[in-house]
């Protein structure tokens, strides 16, 4: 008997079927010529280079304005309704005494008030950039002026169109023409 | 006789069938019944697998919202399969890991799909505080009444079974191989971060975000004769 274990893995697989996801339902094409180039050039500082984990756009070579587009929606959908958790814990002989019982949960919502918002944003920042990574997206930084323009934070108050036509532009920049600056860490 | 198994009983009461957790359980011969599963999985010794249904978990800590119906989302074409269940590993703090066990756990029937690791040890199984492996997660058919063996599950790599395990107290003969999915895509059911398995040797790898099965190696034929 074969014992690697991938073949007879294999076998299981290939009679189970592999599961694959359906595209994107095919929303109203948007035709890439409506759609303005973002302006993306401007001269670095270093003061906008340490805000480069912040501010950056995608960019991947041979890729057409619409397999843009899904790619980006895909990511922006993986990267809403995000939660965050505050995980306060009393260290220590007091971690299951009354005392703790009761300050745990009340802390975490101190925790809360104050950083969830900042840490919303900072986990969409991250699931884009993971999501964009393994789609072969290379990452491109730019000026926070430059960024806002066509980019918006977790909490952005922007309805659907909106945030669907500012997607286009970003989706733009990520099948334009070949950045200059060079690329960074995924 | 010392048991193999980790033993670690998540819940000794009596729950709802919409709340309930999965129990390990322990023996050479254990008693199986007939309208549930049980998962062999080699997994965090002090932190056994949390099985979920993701209809009864609440959606955030401190409250009691629950997911009214899994199956409705905001763009059901592109979420493509939604498992109801889900299969967590973690929950201990890494100092506290000693190493990876056999673990044998009473589970309802069902197809679980590998929703994430957590190394968050305050996670409770109510508000599971996982990352999400959205683009690319592994699933695994459990058949009632019968030892179902998983493989290797682990924050690092997973080694779906391929055979029944040898050497353990559970018997080969008593062992049934799950039936795998690779699960290109999942929603971000909790909000999470978002990461994916490692490519399986010899089995998967990626192309970008596509999952590629690798196709076995083409049997070895004589070559042929030169004319």
């Amino acid at each position: 008997m074969d014992a690697r274990p991938s073949r007879i893995l294999y076998s299981l697989l290939a009679s189970a079927g592999m599961i694959t996801c359906t595209p994107l339902p095919a929303a109203a094409p948007i035709d890439p010529a409506s759609v303005p180039m973002p302006e993306l050039t401007f001269a670095p500082t270093a003061a906008s280079e340490a805000e480069f984990d912040q501010y950056f756009y995608f960019y991947r070579p041979e890729t057409t304005f619409a397999e843009a587009m899904t790619d980006i929606v895909e990511c922006d959908e993986l990267s809403r309704d995000l939660q965050f958790h505050p995980s306060v814990a009393v260290p220590g002989e007091y971690q299951y005494s009354m005392a703790s019982v009761l300050a745990m949960p009340l802390a975490g919502e101190l925790v809360r008030l104050f950083s969830e918002p900042g840490e919303k944003r900072k986990l969409r920042r991250f699931n884009l950039r993971h999501c964009m990574a393994f789609k072969g997206y290379g990452r491109y930084g730019l000026t926070r002026m430059l960024w806002q323009r066509f980019n918006f934070e977790y909490d952005a108050p922007i309805d659907e169109a909106k945030r669907l036509a500012l997607l286009a532009v970003q989706a733009r920049a990520a099948s334009g023409p070949v950045p200059t600056t060079p690329e960074l860490a995924p | 006789m010392i048991s193999l198994f980790v033993l670690q009983a998540a819940a000794a009461t009596a729950m709802p069938a919409s709340e309930w957790r999965s129990r390990a359980i322990s023996g050479t011969r254990p008693v199986l019944a007939a309208d549930m599963g049980y998962v062999l999985a080699d997994v965090w010794s002090r932190a056994p697998a949390r099985f979920l249904d993701i209809s009864s978990v609440s959606l955030a800590p401190w409250s009691t919202t629950k997911a009214e119906n899994p199956l409705v989302l905001r763009q059901p074409d592109w979420r493509g399969f939604v498992p109801k269940h889900m299969f967590i590993l973690g929950g201990r703090s890494p100092s506290t890991n000693a190493g990876s066990a056999w673990v044998l756990q009473e589970v309802p029937p069902g197809t679980y799909a590998y929703l994430g690791y957590s190394l968050d040890y305050t996670t409770s199984a109510d508000t599971p505080r996982t990352g999400c492996l959205c683009m690319g997660s592994i699933a695994f058919t459990v058949r009632p009444g019968v030892i179902t063996v998983v493989g290797t599950f682990n924050k690092d790599f997973v080694a779906p079974a391929a055979a029944p395990v040898e050497g353990i107290s559970v018997p080969a003969g008593r062992q049934e191989v799950a039936q795998f999915f690779l699960l290109e895509r999942m929603p971000n059911w909790f909000g999470a971060y978002v990461d994916r398995i490692y490519p399986i040797e010899g089995l998967m790898t990626y192309r970008r975000d596509r999952m590629e099965l690798l196709s076995p190696a083409p049997p070895t034929s004589s070559p042929a004769p030169s004319p």
